[in-house]
């Protein structure tokens, strides 16, 4: 059995090998390929006509543009869906299916919903289903089953596909004449180039629409010759220019993923989409863009039809014609909407031929037979342009090209903030302005002519390379537009049986735009919303213009006062997976991950961070934190605090640059201390807090918490350079590691490894030293956030690594063993110390959270100190401590859980946890100060809405006069 | 065009961040000539480089043991150790590897040129090859290191597979 029926014979810049055959199946149906061929272009050459059914109505669809303008071939293989028939490459054994059909493309269950068009009038979803109430959840799974298109493969593999950088001086968008005539133009200017194009092989329109025009054969072979031979320009094929971003961003899509583009100036010649006419059955299959027909026999050598009529309101019509004649096609006619004798020296070839042109003439209506066109009405034009039923002509074809206007491909232009305007000479928007460093080439710039479009493109690159060195004005002014129109300024026909399609993606028609500008919808915004034209994946590329006339025309408006829609990126669909890129999570390892690996920790994430919660991952959670804890109040642990934010404050003003950044005061600290320093904003919210050590007169060591520590750091930065002080700031977060070895027995572990005299006279609490630790140089501090005598030790990464091990062999003497955060919060809590970001949100200040002492009021200036000084009168909450007994199998209140009052919330649940030092359960909260006021217990309700009675209790609830933390054992 | 690009991890070195009032003079004391420029590196004998990152601000870097310790730097200069996670990638393809994972168009930068920037999403610093080298030296915090060996091993295989792909086809 003959297959491949429709295949002519080679073609001078066809992209098919036919050296490589290729087979394939649709819907189990075996056809048969070339490599280079398109999905669509492999299935007309065997005679598939059908190639998919419309969104709404299911109605039989063929191709249309035949490239990324339409939706018509859509399919589906075992891995992915919505695959774009016309522009995506037939590969040896597909099976495909049409995506949006129930049964089979030729007989699809769901055509009856063309039955039901007359009930499913434009914007009918907001009318429909709003009553009654109750039937609404069927309507939406109703129409949620219809509603979409393709179906999504959960189980599909992970699919990573990078991004990747490119840079350039010159971005050229678009490769057909203007495009590779910018490009050269730049390069020969000197500029690197990178030329874009969406397309396997560069040429655009001058492939297609003059392959078999020898008089443009030598300057299309000259043009790509020389840019092969120009190594300035980078050429990047089968990529999309998806968007354009602010700076020349533009993301280019391509298969191997997204290339983000940065240019210094960026030329688009993107060139023009073909517009359908608007007639009765113009969806019928066999009914092409003339453009479209061209691109078939030009690059896939796939005859369209067998017998075709041409409808043209320009002379692009008679090349396509003359296109087909020439391959052998019978014309059974062109239909001119205007006089051939305007339509250039290729009329008179084609007359020459035999063919008949209708001057002045319409196609009314398309007539199916099985399901594809049989033949087309055509009727005169009257005098206002409507159409004259008394001279009708009935014309026998299986395809019609429709060549009756463009609209510009702008969306990149108006994206980068460019200005359109309607031009009626040229009849479509053209560029009136556009931002410095953009500049458009082509017929998106409005001139047509391949003379011009080459000028234009050397203009414009000439223009984009000046640019980079300021000489724009020196380069003149650019070539004029086109003087006659390509483009019919109403190629509309009413039918009253009314399939007369403007949106092919969304199936709607010339009476649903009327009806929907008659119901008041008569913005073009609106309009959009309202009736979804130009909302479908193809996003209005063959639909818009064709709206914005008809809505024109209704309102009595020209096209500029009904204005365009807005054009969003993306340009063409994106692929999730494309825009996903690789999976880049960065994390931070403490200079201890093999340590805690080792001692068989159980982490959790602190930001960025994997910490320990808690060691052994063959415990139970809470037994292993509550023996962690245990053991740093009897004996000795040893927690990774490599995580606290570390920044060295330096310079003459350094204690200028601390007394203003936090709300103690740091210039009267002496040398070899350190102080508690807290970071409150300009509203006085607490953002940070941390310690605040003095290694010099004119050097600060601070610590900070985990979350916090880049935002501190950019703070104290930012700081800087708005005060000017003559200091310094250096984050070292990740530079250094630190352990807290806290515990009774810690001073007496430690005393052994280093040269730092530890006893409580030389090194007091909240004292500093410098030292050697184990042989290196170390920092140690003296601080007690668990309560306990201990002492953080700060080293560089390598030398911590060592430390830690000589700690853990003297330890063995004293059991030490090492504790996560699990432990270290219960402690913490136990000694009621905040935690910024759990025990406070983004509104607490330091009044509310029971830190008066840690605001110095006396300071001349610091960070908040005015907001603060409003606050502290305004106070109306405060955190507290609470205890609170649970009855048998009762589950603790959750951390944010409510404080309930009288039914009212008056606060909230910060921490709380079973405290296996006090053996009671110990927690904090906000609560409004009325409440307290009032006095008595308060009331938290759980998750499951059940109220637990707390009793307030003064904090801190171990050691209240922190005798363990600032003597130690033997002073304590 | 070679298009072999291998990658290593350093890790024998030492490196000092130099800042303060009294540190480019204390710097040009002891190695003598120094970048003039911000963003400029100087390669030194024995594999050392400065880098100068400000007007009072450079990075000291050299194999171990090369290096003068704190000692040698004056009262107004303020030394700090710094312990980055640090690679180095050779081969003439390492513009194009770049690209991948970093937005800084280093085609247009210079063979002294030591660049801050982000790669895959961390704070780097990247010294550019200098003249008749295709080694690109590169640096980040330590505590991203096992993330950014994780990340180029990977991408750096990806990328080599793709250049055979098409350099077979």
């Amino acid at each position: 059995m003959q297959l491949v029926v429709n295949r002519l014979p080679p073609q001078p810049l066809e992209w098919i090998d036919r050296n490589a055959s290729i087979t394939a199946k649709l819907e189990g149906r075996t056809v048969k390929g070339f490599e280079g061929d398109s999905i669509t272009s492999m299935l007309l050459a065997n005679n598939e006509r059908l190639v998919g059914r419309s969104f709404k109505y299911h109605r039989r669809r063929g191709i249309l543009s035949f490239a990324n303008q339409d939706i018509n071939a859509l399919f589906e293989d075992a891995s992915g869906t919505n695959i774009r028939g016309d522009v995506t490459a037939a590969v040896d054994g597909m099976e495909l299916w049409p995506t949006n059909v129930s049964g089979s493309v030729a007989r699809d269950r769901l055509q009856i919903l063309g039955l039901m068009a007359p009930f499913l009038p434009v914007g009918f979803y907001y009318k429909a289903f709003h009553t009654p109430k109750s039937l609404f959840p069927f309507w939406e799974r109703w129409i949620r089953k219809l509603a979409g298109l393709g179906r999504v493969n959960i189980h599909a593999e992970l699919d990573r596909i990078p991004k990747r950088y490119h840079h350039t001086d010159v971005l050229v968008v678009g490769g057909g004449p203007a495009g590779m005539a910018a490009a050269l133009a730049a390069a020969g200017d000197g500029a690197r180039v990178t030329l874009v194009d969406e397309n396997r092989y560069l040429g655009g329109s001058i492939d297609y629409q003059h392959a078999n025009n020898p008089k443009v054969a030598s300057k299309r072979d000259d043009m790509k010759s020389r840019i092969s031979q120009t190594p300035e320009i980078d050429v990047i094929l089968g990529g999309e220019a998806s968007g354009y971003y602010a700076d020349h961003w533009t993301p280019v899509t391509t298969v191997d993923g997204i290339v983000k583009i940065r240019s210094l100036a960026t030329v688009f010649a993107t060139g023009v989409f073909e517009q359908p006419a608007v007639f009765h059955n113009n969806d019928l299959p066999g009914i092409f863009l003339a453009s479209a027909a061209q691109r078939l026999i030009a690059r896939y050598a796939v005859k369209p039809c067998d017998k075709a009529v041409v409808f043209t309101s320009n002379s692009e019509g008679y090349r396509a014609a003359l296109d087909f004649l020439k391959l052998g096609g019978e014309l059974a006619g062109i239909v001119d909407t205007g006089d051939s004798a305007s339509r250039g020296s290729l009329v008179s070839d084609i007359r020459d031929r035999g063919v008949t042109i209708h001057d002045g003439c319409m196609i009314y209506e398309a007539i199916s037979i099985d399901g594809r066109l049989g033949s087309v009405v055509v009727t005169a034009v009257d005098g206002v342009g409507e159409p004259d039923h008394t001279q009708r002509l009935r014309i026998e074809c299986d395809g019609l090209f429709m060549s009756v206007g463009w609209a510009p491909a702008a969306a990149l232009l108006y994206q980068a903030g460019g200005d359109m305007c309607y031009d009626e000479r040229v009849g479509q928007f053209v560029p009136v302005s556009l931002p410095e460093g953009v500049f458009a080439a082509g017929r998106v710039n409005g001139v047509f002519n391949l003379e011009g479009r080459i000028s234009d493109g050397i203009s414009a690159g000439r223009h984009a390379a000046g640019y980079l060195s300021g000489r724009t004005s020196e380069l003149g002014v650019r070539p004029p537009r086109a003087t006659r129109t390509h483009s019919h300024p109403y190629p509309v026909v009413f039918h009253p049986k009314g399939w007369s399609f403007v949106d092919f993606d969304e199936d709607l028609t010339f009476k649903d735009l009327e009806r929907a500008a008659d119901e008041g919808f008569d913005n073009i915004e609106l309009l959009k919303r309202y009736s979804t034209i130009g909302m479908g994946p193809s996003q209005g590329k063959h639909s818009n213009m064709n709206g914005i006339r008809i809505l024109a025309r209704k309102m009595g408006q020209t096209i500029d006062q009904t204005g365009s829609t807005t054009a969003r990126p993306f340009f063409h669909p994106v692929p999730m997976s494309k825009l996903a890129g690789r999976r880049l999570r960065p994390y931070r390892y403490t200079p201890l991950q093999e340590f805690h690996e080792a001692h068989n920790a159980v982490f959790m994430e602190a930001g960025i961070w994997p910490r320990p919660e808690y060691y052994g991952a063959d415990k139970d959670r809470k037994t292993a934190i509550c023996e962690e804890a245990r053991e740093v109040r009897k004996n000795v642990g040893i927690i990774d605090v490599s995580t606290l934010g570390k920044i060295e404050v330096f310079g003459p003003e350094a204690l200028e640059l601390m007394d203003r950044i936090y709300t103690t005061r740091m210039s009267n600290m002496k040398v070899g201390m350190s102080r508690y320093a807290l970071m409150v904003d300009e509203s006085g919210v607490i953002t940070d807090d941390g310690v605040a050590v003095r290694r010099s007169e004119e050097h600060y060591y601070v610590t900070t918490t985990t979350g916090t520590s880049d935002t501190a750091f950019r703070e104290i930065q930012r700081r800087l350079i708005e005060w000017h002080l003559d200091a310094e700031v250096v984050n070292r977060t990740g530079q250094l590691g630190a352990v807290n070895v806290a515990g009774p027995n810690s001073r007496e572990l430690l005393a052994g490894l280093t040269d730092i005299d530890l006893s409580a006279k030389a090194f007091p609490y909240m004292g500093s030293r410098e030292g050697t630790f184990v042989g290196a140089d170390a920092l140690m501090i003296r601080v007690g956030f668990v309560g306990e005598l201990g002492y953080e030790i700060h080293m560089a990464p390598a030398d911590l690594r060592i430390a830690v091990d000589r700690i853990m062999e003297a330890g063995k003497d004293f059991d030490i063993r090492p504790f996560g955060v699990g432990a270290q919060r219960m402690l913490r809590l136990e000694k009621g110390h905040i935690i910024v970001g759990q025990d406070t949100d983004g509104l607490t200040n330091p009044y509310e959270a029971a830190m008066p002492w840690a605001v110095n009021e006396e300071k001349e200036i610091f960070v908040g100190k005015r907001s603060l000084k409003i606050l502290k009168e305004k106070k109306i909450r405060t955190l507290v401590g609470f205890t609170l007994a649970l009855r048998n199998g009762e589950t603790l209140p959750d951390e944010c859980n409510l404080v309930i009052d009288e039914n009212e919330i008056c606060g909230r649940v910060t921490s709380v946890s079973e405290s296996p030092t006090l053996s009671r359960i110990i927690g904090m909260a906000y609560v409004d100060d009325e409440t307290l006021k009032r006095g008595g217990n308060i009331f938290i309700r759980k998750n499951d809405g059940v109220l637990v009675e707390a009793k307030v209790e003064a904090l801190p609830f171990y050691d209240p006069k922190g005798l363990r933390q600032q003597l130690g054992p033997a002073e304590g | 065009m070679n298009s072999e690009l291998t990658f290593s991890r350093q890790t024998d070195f030492a490196f000092f961040h130099v800042r303060g009032n009294g540190a480019a003079a204390d710097l040009e004391r002891i190695y003598g000539d120094l970048p003039s420029r911000w963003f400029r590196y100087k390669l030194h004998p024995k594999g050392v480089f400065l880098a100068r990152l400000g007007d009072r601000e450079f990075y000291v870097f050299g194999p171990a043991g090369t290096l003068p310790g704190t000692a040698s730097y004056g009262r107004e200069t303020y030394v700090f150790q710094r312990s980055d996670a640090v690679f180095s990638f050779d081969g003439d393809r390492y513009l194009a590897f770049l690209r991948e994972l970093c937005a800084y168009d280093f085609a247009t930068s210079e063979p002294d040129e030591f660049i801050l920037a982000n790669m895959a999403g961390v704070s780097c610093w990247i010294r550019v090859p200098p003249k008749r080298s295709t080694q690109v030296l590169m640096g980040c915090d330590p505590s991203y290191g096992n993330y950014m060996n994780e990340t180029l091993t990977e991408v750096l295989r990806e990328f080599l597979s793709a250049l055979k792909r098409k350099e077979e086809t």
